[in-house]
């Protein structure tokens, strides 16, 4: 028996440096992956069942006992949609106070973002500035609605609408809305790039569909033989006993060592058996390579973005205001190429000290270009400039360039850094170099998650 | 139909059942395969019948292969996988929800064992 179990290990271990040197990546562990079952078995709240095949791995560490423990679990999926897309206005507004980006993305979240601006281009404000974007899509569903693909395809006006609001810290004096200084109500009218996209969905399925079928039918195969049913039944009775609800993945797989450790089993279809679940593990995992594949090839089929922006502005200096703008993207990968037309108004036709205002405040073209995600989706960069024309006072152009570095510190926070350079001050914008960080979160797996 | 045990069913040999995939709080990947056929669920159809033509026969047991991925940006919030006969009778109901400090993508697998008589 022994010899036979130091076969199996040096083949198993033969098997993993082949892949190792192919994908660059662990194999799983017979330990991993039951240890990653127990512990989807053991969820907060979700019934106990052990799937087939783990039972299966358990056999064959037991028979194995010498199993490697340190191994990390099954290559991750780490390949994420969401690190592909660059193109999402997580902070300030570009032309409100708190601004840090020159430069506006026609991109929404689908549910809410949150922004920490600290510095900004215009002069007329100071502080940090905090930016909450939502859609009235994500409302609906927190006011009870179902949040269901099926719901979601259909509520197209609501998913295609952003609205965002800007609160300056230093402001909040009194216990009104003076905190507010800037709000924007956005629509994507071309060029929705949400995961959720049904497009984007279905070339992702078909490929990883295949994958699973031909894993699983691999280990119908190889494993239809191996008696496991019955210790199946006999753990999931015992995760299903009230007593054993609150038991811990240790205590769990103690019980399954402990059925498995009575079944007997011919070594040699085990270890195929085995063979075949870890050989499913392995293209499984890669299987995610096809879903960034994909992505990319969604992003270049759909390159174009057209959204329209409206901006109200609070400024006590001269006049609260209101900005149009048109924001285009488009996807010539590896970058996105960024086109605004932007154009302001005054509110009001003389300023707090008296001078006579025009009715128009200033108009501006913006040109950009984004890079898709780098280093694994660690970080993109944008470069940009903005020609702006400022009617308010003294009638004066300037150019703005931007140059900004996003780091994706997790998934869900960004951190960006940006230095602005302006060739002349206005009355609302500093002349030179500013230097400009934020804090972004991309909150929609966060408010997911609390529900 | 019958639950013979956890996740378990006893068919007749001529007799057919519907598997359905509900997904609530993001994009829905659920798949799902037995004796080598897909079984194409997606947002738009989200149940397959699993009929004679599929399984292997009398006296044999069919494992019914279910995989519930949640993708990294919209991972749904729950999966729920509810099994109904042919007289349109709810015979089974298993729920997948979201574990948050997991890294995702994951998948959940659900087999289901199918003993034809």
């Amino acid at each position: 028996m022994r010899m036979i179990i130091r076969t199996l290990s040096v083949l198993l271990l033969t098997a993993s440096t082949v892949t190792v040197s192919a994908q660059e990546t662990d194999p799983p562990s017979v330990s991993q992956i039951i240890n990653d079952s127990l512990q989807k078995a053991l969820g907060p709240g979700q019934p106990h069942n052990v799937p087939f095949t783990t039972v299966l791995l358990a056999l064959f560490e037991v028979e194995l006992k010498s199993a490697n423990t340190t191994d990390p679990l099954s290559a991750e999926l780490t390949s994420i949609i969401n690190r592909q897309r660059t193109d999402i206005q997580l902070g300030a507004p570009s032309d409100s106070p708190h601004a840090t980006s020159v430069l506006e993305k026609p991109g929404i979240a689908d549910l809410l973002s949150l922004a920490i601006d600290r510095g900004a281009i215009t002069k007329t404000v100071n502080g940090t500035g905090l930016t909450l974007s939502t859609t009235p899509y994500a409302i609906s569903t927190a006011l009870g609605q179902r949040d269901t693909p099926a719901r979601w395809q259909k509520a197209y006006l609501a998913r295609s609408l952003s609205v965002s609001a800007t609160f300056s810290s230093t402001d909040v004096t009194q216990g009104d809305f003076s905190s507010f200084t800037s709000g924007e109500i956005k629509y994507v009218i071309f060029g929705n790039r949400s995961p959720r996209d049904k497009a984007l969905l279905d070339a992702v399925r078909g490929p990883l569909a295949q994958i699973f079928l031909a894993s699983d039918s691999a280990i119908d195969q190889a494993c239809g033989q191996v008696p496991v049913s019955g210790a199946r039944n006999k753990v999931n009775a015992w995760l299903q006993a009230p007593d054993n609800l609150n038991k811990t993945v240790e205590q769990a797989r103690a019980e399954l060592d402990a059925q498995v450790s009575t079944i007997t089993v011919d070594p040699a279809k085990l270890k195929s058996c085995v063979v075949a679940i870890l050989t499913g593990e392995q293209s499984i995992a890669g299987g995610l390579d096809k879903v960034t594949a994909a992505t990319k090839d969604y992003l270049t089929k759909n390159p174009l973005q057209l959204s329209f922006a409206a901006l109200f502005v609070r400024d006590s200096m001269l006049s609260d205001y209101y900005t149009a703008k048109l924001l285009y993207g488009y996807e010539v990968a590896p970058l996105t190429i960024n086109l605004n037309a932007e154009a302001s108004w005054n509110k009001s036709s003389v300023s707090p000290s008296g001078a006579p205002l025009k009715s128009l405040r200033d108009y501006s073209i913006v040109l950009g270009v984004n890079s898709n995600t780098l280093l694994n989706g660690r970080l993109d960069y944008s470069l940009s400039a903005k020609a702006s024309r400022d009617e308010t006072m003294d009638a004066k152009s300037i150019v703005l360039g931007e140059a900004k570095l996003n780091l994706h510190l997790t998934d869900v926070l960004r951190l960006p850094l940006a230095a602005s350079y302006a060739n002349r001050e206005t009355v609302t914008v500093k002349q030179g170099w500013q230097f400009n960080v934020g804090l972004s979160a991309f909150l929609d797996d966060v408010l997911r998650s609390l529900r | 139909m019958k639950v013979l045990g956890p996740e378990i069913f006893g068919l007749d040999d001529d007799e057919s059942f519907t598997i359905h995939i509900d997904c609530e709080g993001g994009a829905f990947l659920a798949f799902g395969n037995v004796n080598g056929f897909d079984l194409p669920f997606d947002d738009a159809t989200p149940q397959a019948d699993v009929t004679p033509a599929v399984l292997a026969g009398p006296g044999s047991a069919n494992r019914v292969h279910l995989h519930l991925v949640y993708p990294q940006d919209t991972p749904p919030a729950s999966y729920r996988i509810t099994v109904i006969d042919a007289q349109n009778n709810e015979v089974d109901a298993i729920d997948s929800t979201l574990i948050p400090n997991r890294p995702r993508p994951y998948r959940v697998d659900v087999d289901l064992v199918v003993q034809v008589a």
